[in-house]
């Protein structure tokens, strides 16, 4: 074995080890601590485990040591190439302007929205038929592919192997996600209710403010965004399942998106690597389990970086004109997908001022892009640029600079101090500290310790190769989620809105296992497949892992289960059966009130109340003709007895929390029509 | 969605459909003819490259480092063949080089009338007046009432009646119709349509902007010829100026400045291009355009803003001359932003005069006129404005206006002092009866006012068509917009009445001062395209009042008369772009020299070019004699490289001797010099080996191959001897008759350098040295004679007097060079005062050249 060999080795086998001591101290740093996240306590705490200062500084020699040996090693960044620019053919026949005219002019009622009321379907109609029209120009004008079937299948041929291992990820991703998605994570949140109430409310097509698909509709997200849910309501019914299913499938599409990224700028095998990380990565399946909208932002943005990479390397149109559709519908889903938006835009961006030559290969497909991203995008840009404030909603309540919480924090040094402690909040929730708050509420860090540190060496590597293209994508794509989305919101770590960096994270372990298992192949001997297999196993082992904690420790600990959503999921048969013969009256008052979004969602047609004041005189004034169903946690467990008594012979039950069956989660008394008609006060 | 959106949906997606079958027809066209945009684009980076290395070497190297001087030649000539193949590096070798007005209305307003309120300010009081329109009538009596009405005013016959009937029906059809109302706002449609005005000038200049005018002139490709050069010299002009005021050809071209600066980075960028030049042009205008929406809406208040700048290039003057690269458009232009600016600065916002000195000095340094214009401009604002801009709280801004004025003016100093004849050569080269010295001044003044009146004539602006130069005009179109004539004698009305009003006064000025510069020369459409500036703003001022009228009387339909107005408009220029483009390659058939000077894009872009690069041995001989200043044009399209391979020679010069010939060299030869070629005896065979057509299909340019007959010498040596024969002539002067004995002459006459005019030229046919031999009837005391001639680099003139007897008194040789533009050269014999009876003068081009043609403008006895 010669020098290098050794050195590289042993540099490298050192970065392993030091980057395991430094997961080791930080996982076993006190983070109940307050020292811990304040940054200007640090030192004076360094040796008493209440700083995460030791386990940074041994992270930074690890990815030192790693980087140095790589060096050692002579090893090169790969480097992207680009397709030269195509030959142009003769011009075709193609709907370009009215595409691009379609789409100016849905924007334009988008607008003003009270000129086309009642004709919101064909606005939409109109909208899609903008897209189609310039999608197939843009296809028609590209002409035909040679032997492009042909091609594909004895691509399918060669590489039976990857198909296989990709199915199996498919496979994997979408079990993961959907195995008894309809109670874990229990319970269905008044959240998912809120969605379902949207969908609902499409379905119905009475709503203007619903079937418009250029307004704003629940938590500042467009209608377009629950359309996806409607249709799923639509085959299956009002369920919990109807309403996660979207989440589910989004959830899989971002491991396939992750997949084809790697697979596109990198290579099979880190593509294995990293959608397999992200396959069971636990954050991510819980959010792909749940029926909101967070997890679209990491389908966005691997899509549009995959499709962006994919066109620039192959100079191919369609690709650019997906991703330009792709980003654009970004726009149109959870507000955090914006970030995909600008990611694709900002990748772009860079490409062409870091590839000479780019630009002037592939420019009309980049104005294809940004055509499609205008086309697609238009009518929401002037929905927004006609009320601004809604496109602000979300970041005005949530962002730390708008909401007020800056503002409070009093001098220029605790400003600093608050920004950094978000900053570690958010970020060190990867490798160390636990998920307190922001929907998961995992005690856990989102990362393995074996993952975690991969992703630190990784990190590392992509600072050092930061010039290459990938290397800054992925590093903006980790940290803008985790910056923008988290460290400048309040309560980090904000799970819900650093999804996006999840497929990053998963990338960039990957990124950095791949290379240490292809020092492990050249200078160990071992063959290509063996070097292969090892990091593979690794991750598997790393997921299943996973499965373990979610689906097993994270479920009995009882992390995400809350009585109030409980009670509005479990409630949900009792008040639906009522149908149009009942009311349901809630006793709820400080804790649950009939406005959450389940309560609607699972019985859309049955009259709701608050019932707070249990008087007399209140029992004997409420509707009659109607039976009556009233509800209470066991908080009001006084009133609703009192109900019982003023009015006996009703149907008393008393309903336990599904998993905590040692705690009540409500009472529910049922009284008919002619027991409220006879009640005299 | 109500039936108006849905009418207003289907319309525009017909429109979009339209716009993409246009479209398709536009790209197909790209693909035939090649993208022209695609190719300039290609060159930008390497151009910039090219240039750069080109220009290191170019500039004053420290004279301290020799070696590492040669040491940069040498690596930009490298980096220059390997980028470009180009050798254009032969110059690198040479070192050397407030307030709101309320009204309240306290009145019953009866459903279905209408009010118009006028608001107006005179002599500093504002008044408002109301006039209100009563609704019409119950349907029962209303017929009755209507026709009362219509009776007392029209004659009680069936036509009255009835166009009376038709004109309520049409009303209410019109009050009625599912017309769209889109939006409520209007503004948003103002502001929508003046970008879409903008758009559609654009797109009027934009189109195909390379093949309308069909010709490609000399004084465009100048610019940029002279910015190529201006930058390969090291920022100096060819009298070796740095960052010269005005770039000058000599006497035959204008001068220039503004607009071979506009030129540089456009060249820089994308090298020379018809396209190019043409859009920088273009650009300038749509400036301009916008400068006169700008004071429409700014400073007139006008809503209608957009009307001005769809009724600038409604006019035919405009139009064509805003598609070529001129400079007398760039100047209207400035003109309009000095005009825009100093409406600003008199409504008050006094920081704009920066504005106005800036855009008045680009003006007045595009063009020769452009002086004239704005010194007479500025004198007569500066005296009608005397009271406002002494105002105490102006002074501090119109102090630093004054020196911005004075440093912009500084060029202009400089320039005087090295060419102090410079207006008056400019003058005399156009022929200007100011030059004329057998016009008295009053003769002048009078000519000056008839040229004058000329410009202002309404028939020559809106009437005239097809005359003048077929290059400036558009077959069957007037100079201006008829349709604007309305507008303008509304617009003029309103200046009259609101005289007093610095905004219409000022209007006025631009008006009455536009026709200045031309009329000091002679009144043509290129000299007075500013003059469509102030003419357009009236017409557009005298529409709007128009349209604002109308929207009163039909308040419901405000933006459908809007919208109404702007597609009338719209429509009319679209349809002269399509006419313009179709049509206007064959509205006129005179294609030559005297006509359109067609075809330097298809003769060296297209034919020649291509030719050399695909053969390295080819080489061509141009004919000149089909547009002016076609060296210029050779320059413009032919790239340094290939440039000893393309010489401006007529195939005429060829059947006068026998010059050398290869079967590689190619003529093109315009229809008359072929025919000549065929006709004549000393070519054997004509090989044609294409023929470029005209537009109308006829040949235009014969690319031929000759080669000489067997006795072709015997034929040169017969015609030699018929040429060298002398000419004699016999002139009067000083009641004396000279006989004179001369070379022959091509064009002119022999009294022409007696006449003591300089504008009246001789040229000599071919002799080398041209004689001239006058023979005195009695003895004649000279003491030397002065001699006018033509630019040449160096020439040697001998003179020989003679006695009564015949004897040689005495030979003067002299030899001169770089005497400067048709320099006038004293010969003073030595001998003092002679008597002499016979005077002979040799004039020697000194180039070795065989034959030459000596011009001679004057011959001035001195006694």
């Amino acid at each position: 074995m010669t020098g290098e060999k050794i050195r590289t080795i042993a540099l490298l086998a050192a970065s392993v080890f030091v980057a395991a001591v430094a997961q080791y101290v930080l996982l076993g740093a006190d983070k109940t601590s307050a020292a811990f996240w304040s940054v200007s306590q640090w030192t004076e705490n360094f040796f008493n485990n209440k700083s995460a200062l030791p386990g940074l500084l041994i992270y930074l020699a690890a990815g030192i040591l790693f980087v140095a040996g790589l060096r050692n090693a002579h090893d090169s960044g790969e480097e992207l190439t680009f397709a030269p620019a195509p030959i142009s053919t003769s011009p075709v026949f193609g709907f370009w302007m009215t595409g691009l005219g379609l789409s100016i002019l849905v924007a334009y009622y988008a607008r003003n929205p009270g000129l086309i009321s009642g004709s919101e379907y064909a606005l939409g109609a109109l909208w899609i038929l903008a897209i189609v029209l310039f999608s197939v120009s843009v296809i028609v004008n590209q002409g035909p592919i040679r032997n492009a079937s042909h091609r594909f299948f004895s691509w399918l041929k060669k590489n039976k192997l990857e198909i296989l291992a990709f199915l199996a990820i498919l496979s994997i991703s979408f079990f993961v996600r959907f195995w008894d998605a309809e109670l874990h994570p229990y319970s269905f949140i008044n959240d998912e209710g809120e969605v379902g109430k949207f969908a609902l409310c499409i379905l119905e097509g009475v709503n203007t403010n619903c079937t418009n698909p250029f307004r704003i509709g629940w938590s500042a997200q467009p209608v377009l965004s629950f359309v996806p849910g409607a249709i799923s309501v639509y085959f299956l019914g009002n369920t919990a399942i109807a309403i996660r299913l979207v989440s589910i499938v989004s959830g899989t599409l971002a491991v396939l998106g992750v997949y084809f990224f790697c697979r596109e700028v990198f290579n099979m095998k880190i593509a294995l690597l990293a959608s397999l990380i992200l396959a069971t990565l636990p954050v991510h399946v819980h959010f792909s389990r749940i029926g909101v909208h967070n997890i679209m932002d990491s389908v966005y943005s691997t899509w549009t970086l995959w499709l962006i990479f994919r066109g620039a390397k192959r100079n191919s149109t369609t690709s650019y004109l997906a991703a330009g559709i792709i980003s654009a519908l970004g726009m149109y889903t959870y507000p955090g997908s914006r970030l995909a938006f600008a990611m694709g835009i900002g990748a772009l961006v860079y490409i062409i001022l870091r590839y000479r030559g780019f630009f002037c290969a592939q420019h009309k497909n980049v104005f294809i892009y940004l055509l499609a991203v205008a086309i697609t995008a238009a009518p929401i840009w002037a929905y927004f640029s006609a009320y601004p404030d809604q496109f602000m909603a979300r970041i005005r309540t949530e962002g730390i600079f708008t909401n007020g919480i800056m503002q409070n924090a009093v001098s220029q040094d605790a400003q600093i101090e608050y920004l950094l402690s978000q900053l570690l909040k958010s970020s060190l929730v990867f490798i160390a500290s636990g998920a307190p708050s922001g929907f998961f509420y995992s005690p856990q860090p989102y990362l393995s310790p074996i993952v975690a540190a991969c992703l630190v060496l990784g990190l590392v590597l992509v600072v050092w190769r930061i010039k290459d293209a990938p290397n800054i994508v992925l590093l903006a794509w980790f940290w803008a989620a985790i910056i923008l989305g988290s460290t400048f919101t309040g309560g980090p770590p904000s799970s819900q809105r650093m999804l996006m960096s999840s497929p990053a994270a998963a990338i960039i372990a990957a990124v950095a296992l791949g290379k240490i298992s292809d020092m492990f192949a050249r200078y160990s001997g071992a063959g290509l497949r063996l070097a292969a297999v090892i990091p593979i196993l690794v991750i598997l082992l790393n997921g299943a892992q996973n499965i373990y904690f979610y689906f097993y420790e994270y479920r009995a600990g009882h992390y995400f289960e809350d009585s109030t959503n409980e009670l509005t999921y479990e409630s949900r048969t009792q008040i639906a059966s009522l149908k149009e013969n009942g009311r349901f009256y809630l006793i709820g008052d400080p804790k649950v009130y009939v406005i959450f979004g389940n309560f609607e969602y699972f019985a859309p047609g049955v009259p709701k109340e608050n019932f707070n004041t249990v008087t007399r005189e209140a029992l004997s004034a409420l509707p009659k003709g109607q039976d009556a169903l009233f509800i209470a946690p066991l908080l009001r467990q006084a009133d609703i007895e009192r109900i019982a008594t003023w009015i006996p012979g009703g149907q008393w039950t008393e309903v336990h929390r599904r998993n905590q069956p040692a705690e009540v989660l409500y009472f529910s008394y049922k009284i008919s029509a002619h027991q409220l008609t006879e009640f005299i006060p | 969605m109500s039936n108006d959106q849905l009418f207003f949906s289907l319309l525009l997606i017909i429109i979009f459909v339209v716009l993409d079958f246009y479209l398709y027809r536009v790209r197909t066209d790209f693909h035939k003819r090649g993208n022209p945009w695609g190719s300039l684009r290609e060159k930008a980076g390497t151009r910039l490259t090219t240039w750069w290395a080109q220009l290191g070497a170019s500039l004053p190297q420290p004279s301290t480092n020799i070696a590492s001087q040669k040491n940069s030649f040498e690596t930009a000539q490298e980096i220059t063949a390997m980028d470009t193949g180009t050798t254009d590096l032969l110059t690198l070798h040479d070192p050397s080089t407030g307030g709101v007005i309320e009204v309240k209305l306290n009145s019953e307003i009866p459903e279905g009338s209408s009010l118009l309120i006028t608001i107006k300010k005179e002599n500093g009081q504002v008044r408002a007046s109301l006039e209100q329109d009563l609704p019409v009538a119950p349907k029962e009596d209303g017929g009755k009432k209507s026709t009362e009405k219509t009776s007392g005013k029209h004659s009680p016959d069936m036509l009255s009646l009835g166009l009376a009937d038709f004109w309520v029906k049409a009303k209410r059809l019109i009050a009625t119709a599912p017309f769209p109302r889109i939006a409520t706002d209007i503004s948003t449609w103002q502001s929508g349509a003046l970008v879409a005005a903008l758009a559609i000038y654009f797109i009027m200049i934009v189109v195909r902007l390379d093949q309308f005018p069909i010709y490609f002139f000399t004084d465009e490709a100048v610019h940029m010829n002279l910015a190529a050069d201006f930058l390969r010299d090291g920022f100096r002009n060819y009298q070796k100026e740095p960052f010269p005021t005005y770039f000058s050809l000599g006497p035959m071209f204008s001068i220039n400045s503004v607009s071979v600066y506009l030129q540089v980075i456009p060249y820089l960028l994308f090298g020379k291009s018809v396209l190019v030049t043409r859009l920088v042009s273009g650009l300038v205008t749509l400036l301009g355009a916008w400068f006169i929406a700008l004071i429409l809406k700014d400073i007139f208040k006008s809503r209608f803003a957009w009307l001005g700048i769809l009724m600038l290039i409604a006019n035919a003057a405009w139009f064509l001359h805003a598609r070529t690269a001129f400079e007398y458009i760039e100047l209207a232009s400035f003109f309009a932003g000095f005009l825009y600016f100093y409406l600003r600065y008199r409504s008050g916002k006094i920081r704009s005069i920066y504005g106005a000195v800036i855009f008045g000095a680009l003006a007045f340094y595009t063009h020769g006129l452009g002086q004239v214009l704005m010194g007479v401009t500025v004198l007569l604002l500066l005296l009608l404005d005397i009271r406002y801009h002494l105002k105490l709280e102006h002074r501090s801004d119109l102090i630093r206006a004054l020196a911005l004025a004075v440093l912009l003016f500084l060029p202009f100093v400089r320039y005087y002092i090295s060419h102090h004849d410079m207006l008056s050569a400019q003058l005399a080269q156009r022929g200007s009866y100011w030059s004329n010295p057998d016009l008295g001044f009053s003769d002048k003044l009078l000519r000056f006012f008839g040229e004058y009146a000329k410009g202002l004539n309404p028939a020559f602006w809106f009437f005239e068509t097809n005359t003048g130069l077929i290059r400036h005009i558009m077959k069957n179109y007037s100079h201006l917009w008829l349709a604007a004539l309305p507008g303008v004698a509304l617009g003029i009305i309103q200046v009259i009445r609101n005289i007093r009003d610095a905004r219409y006064s000022i209007l006025a000025v631009a008006l009455l001062v536009s026709p200045v510069p031309a009329a000091l020369v002679e009144v043509s459409v290129t000299r007075m395209l500013w003059f469509i500036i102030p003419v357009t703003l009236l017409a557009a001022l005298g529409y709007s009042t128009f349209l604002a009228w109308v929207e009163v009387r039909f308040k419901n339909r405000v933006l459908l008369i809007s919208l109404a107005a702007f597609l009338l408009v719209s429509a009319n220029n679209l349809f002269m772009l399509r006419d313009a483009l179709v049509n206007g390659p064959t509205w006129y058939e005179n294609y030559s020299l005297y006509g359109l000077q067609f075809g330097a894009r298809q003769v060296f872009e297209d034919t020649i070019l291509p030719a050399l690069q695909e053969d390295p041995g080819v080489e061509f001989r141009v004919s000149p004699n089909w547009a002016n200043g076609t060296d210029q044009l050779l320059k413009f399209f032919i790239p340094e490289a290939y440039m000893s391979r393309v010489r401006m020679d007529v195939v005429d010069n060829y059947m006068q001797k026998r010059l050398p010939l290869s079967p590689q060299t190619l003529f093109v030869m315009i229809p008359d010099e072929y025919e000549r070629a065929v006709q004549s005896a000393v070519f054997d065979e004509i090989q044609v080996v294409d023929i470029i057509p005209y537009p109308n299909g006829k040949p235009g340019f014969y690319i031929a191959r000759v080669e000489y007959s067997e006795n072709a010498d015997a034929i040169f040596e017969q015609e030699a001897l018929a040429r060298r024969q002398p000419m004699k002539d016999s002139v009067e002067m000083n009641g004396e008759t000279y006989e004179i004995t001369y070379s022959r002459i091509e064009a002119g006459q022999i009294l022409d350098i007696f006449d003591g005019n300089p504008g009246s030229l001789m040229r000599g046919l071919e002799a080398n040295p041209f004689t001239i031999d006058i023979v005195f009837p009695n003895t004649k005391t000279l003491s030397g004679f002065s001699l006018t001639i033509a630019t040449i680099p160096g020439y040697n003139i001998k003179s020989t007097v003679f006695a009564v007897d015949g004897s040689e008194i005495e030979t003067y040789n002299q030899d001169f060079s770089e005497q400067g533009s048709d320099p006038t050269i004293n010969v003073n014999f030595e001998a003092g005062s002679v008597m002499v009876s016979r005077l002979l003068i040799e004039i020697t081009d000194n180039r070795m050249m065989e034959t030459t043609k000596t011009h001679i403008r004057e011959l001035e006895l001195i006694p």
